[in-house]
């Protein structure tokens, strides 16, 4: 396991940016008419701070099957990795053309993370499709 | 009679507290610790204050007056929980004895020069003049150790930046350079203080949901009967001309102390009310985005905050942008904790959002609304919305703001690309737009 994700991480610099195919996505709450009604926004993956924190990541569905994402968490760009896990995309309930990571929380994952980057590499079947890096900021912790 | 006060007065302050008597100007000889090697007890200290001015609170945080720089306090104890000193004051309008940040005091005489301490944040900017818009050096490490060379250098920005000296070289940073030394750890030389804790149990107390509305029951999950039908709210309200919300904070501006009927409140703040189960539906068409868990801890307001936020909010949504689906509608973010009195890290990473009275808005956008970031940089920012935001909010008392678009005339700070930091600090302007408020049911059906 240690030595795949090693060779994976050196497989990371070649990887392309993954631009439009992977979306960070948040979920809120409005009024519409009298009720109360859920919603959710879809969005480009950016920089994590208090103004621009999502819920979560999502792939569209003709990506195809067996698409994974990997996260790393690091205190720098060129650190080693603080945090790695891996989530399955499935489908997502609220948008039948896509797929979501499913048991990831970006809100526990990154929201106390401090400053540091983000990258987001998203597999299929185990093999490097695209990668995205972003930086994590904290704002106060930064004059 | 008089001797035998003062020696009272020197015993821990638990024994003093409750003697009738204005307290003594402090004594540096009084206050002086005595060697550690001995193994006593300090039981106080002289110090001074920093900052400009710096607020003085109560064991539960409310804020009841402010010293200026190079005010002289005894501080008697220090708290386990908070980087903040109990003191002794002896200051027109405070009361003798309070509690204010260590961050923002030092020990008299001897000063902090030379002191050794390390990086507390994450990473902290190392700049070549002791302001945020020095040059940028390289960024700190945390736990970097530096020595303070200079507590006091000329042209600082505030009195919290310091000279400082790497004891070790970093890479790709000078040996020397300018930072705030609000992001350095606390000094030791407060360590020998006596603890004190006499802040009530609400403190750090989990209470379950935090948004001020029929949730808090549990009974506005979605698709419950009768759950939020908020015409029935406006309905209600057209019965009396009176709004409780405003009411509650009338009464919260008028007698400070008072707890309002009906709402949440801590430490004299009291939290802008918020409708749903994410805690995302503000008072007159606003969004509040990103809530803090347990939902709305972080929309904790002064009640002069609240009063003209709420104010400017029913103006903005009333003949600016009466559309809630347009991008122009106003979206906030952090006010203050509930509790979080000072920085803490990893849970309210906010230290100018402690009082009260400073909230973060989202950047206007053109186009529709959404729960997305949005920078100034970004296509679809509507500058010239952001403009009129800003001159309405002028209108309604506020003074700081930071946003980096310089083109709206606020000043720039680092970190603030995607949000206005905007403050209606208590004062003529704000008073007077809480006084002038008239909550109108139709604009602001959520305040019902």
């Amino acid at each position: 396991m240690m030595l795949s994700t090693f060779l994976l991480s050196s497989f990371l610099m070649a990887a392309e940016p993954c631009g439009v195919r992977l979306q960070a996505f948040s979920i809120w709450e409005d009024l519409e008419g009298n009720r109360i009604v859920e919603k959710h926004s879809v969005f480009p993956l950016g920089n994590w701070s208090d103004a621009s924190a999502f819920e979560g990541v999502i792939v569209s569905r003709s990506e195809g099957p067996k698409m994974s994402l990997m996260i790393e968490l690091k205190n720098s760009p060129n650190g080693r990795a603080i945090k790695t896990a891996t989530f399955p995309f499935q489908a997502w309930e609220r948008d039948a053309k896509s797929l979501v990571a499913r048991g990831f929380n970006a809100r526990q994952f990154l929201g106390n993370a401090g400053n540091g980057v983000y990258t987001m590499t998203v597999l299929k079947e185990n093999e490097i499709v695209c990668r995205e890096t972003h930086g994590i900021v904290s704002e106060g912790a930064y004059q | 009679m008089r001797s035998f006060l003062f020696l009272l007065l020197l015993v821990p302050f638990g024994a003093a507290a409750d003697i009738p008597v204005p307290t003594p100007r402090p004594n540096p000889e009084e206050a002086a610790p005595r060697p550690a090697e001995q193994g006593a007890p300090v039981t106080s200290k002289a110090v001074r204050v920093t900052a400009k001015s710096l607020r003085v609170r109560t064991a539960e945080g409310i804020h009841v007056c402010s010293i200026r720089r190079g005010t002289q306090v005894t501080a008697i104890g220090r708290d386990p929980n908070q980087d903040r000193l109990k003191v002794r004051i002896n200051a027109r309008g405070c009361p003798s004895e309070a509690y204010v940040s260590s961050a923002y005091v030092m020990p008299d005489g001897e000063g902090w020069n030379d002191i050794v301490t390390k990086v507390e944040a994450p990473q902290l900017a190392l700049r070549g003049r002791p302001s945020p818009s020095g040059a940028f050096r390289c960024g700190l490490p945390r736990d970097t150790e530096v020595v303070i060379i200079n507590e006091e250098p000329e042209r600082a920005a505030s009195g919290s930046w310091v000279e400082v000296a790497l004891t070790n070289p970093v890479s790709g940073c000078p040996d020397r350079g300018f930072v705030n030394s609000s992001y350095l750890q606390p000094s030791d030389v407060f360590k020998q203080l006596p603890f004190v804790n006499e802040v009530g149990s609400g403190l750090n107390a989990d209470h379950g949901t935090e948004a001020g509305t029929p949730c808090a029951d549990g009974s506005c999950e979605r698709g419950s009967p009768g759950a939020q039908n908020i015409q029935d709210l406006v309905d209600a309200s057209q019965v009396g001309p009176k709004n409780p919300f405003l009411e509650e904070l009338r009464k919260m501006i008028r007698n400070p102390g008072t707890k309002p009927q009906g709402f949440n409140s801590h430490r004299g703040l009291i939290q802008m009310p918020l409708l749903g189960n994410r805690g995302n539906i503000g008072p007159c068409g606003s969004f509040h985005y990103n809530p803090d868990q347990p939902v709305g801890v972080d929309a904790y307001a002064n009640p002069v905050t609240a009063c003209a936020f709420t104010a400017f909010l029913q103006d903005w949504k009333k003949n600016e942008c009466p559309d809630r689906e347009g991008g122009c509608r106003i979206a906030w973010g952090n006010i203050s904790h509930r509790t979080q009195i000072g920085y803490k890290r990893g849970v309210w990473p906010h230290r100018t959002h402690t009082d009260g009275h400073c909230i973060d808005v989202r950047p206007a956008r053109s186009g529709a609304f959404a729960d997305s970031p949005m920078t100034w940089r970004q296509r679809g920012y509507d500058r010239e919305t952001m403009k009129k935001m800003i001159a309405k909010m002028k209108d309604y008392g506020a003074d700081t703001m930071y946003f980096n678009d310089r083109a709206c005339g606020t000043a720039y700070a680092s970190g603030h690309d995607n949000h206005l930091h905007v403050c209606f600090k208590p004062g003529p302007k704000t008073r007077a737009a809480c006084d002038n408020l008239v909550i109108d049911p139709q604009t602001c059906p959520e305040l019902m």
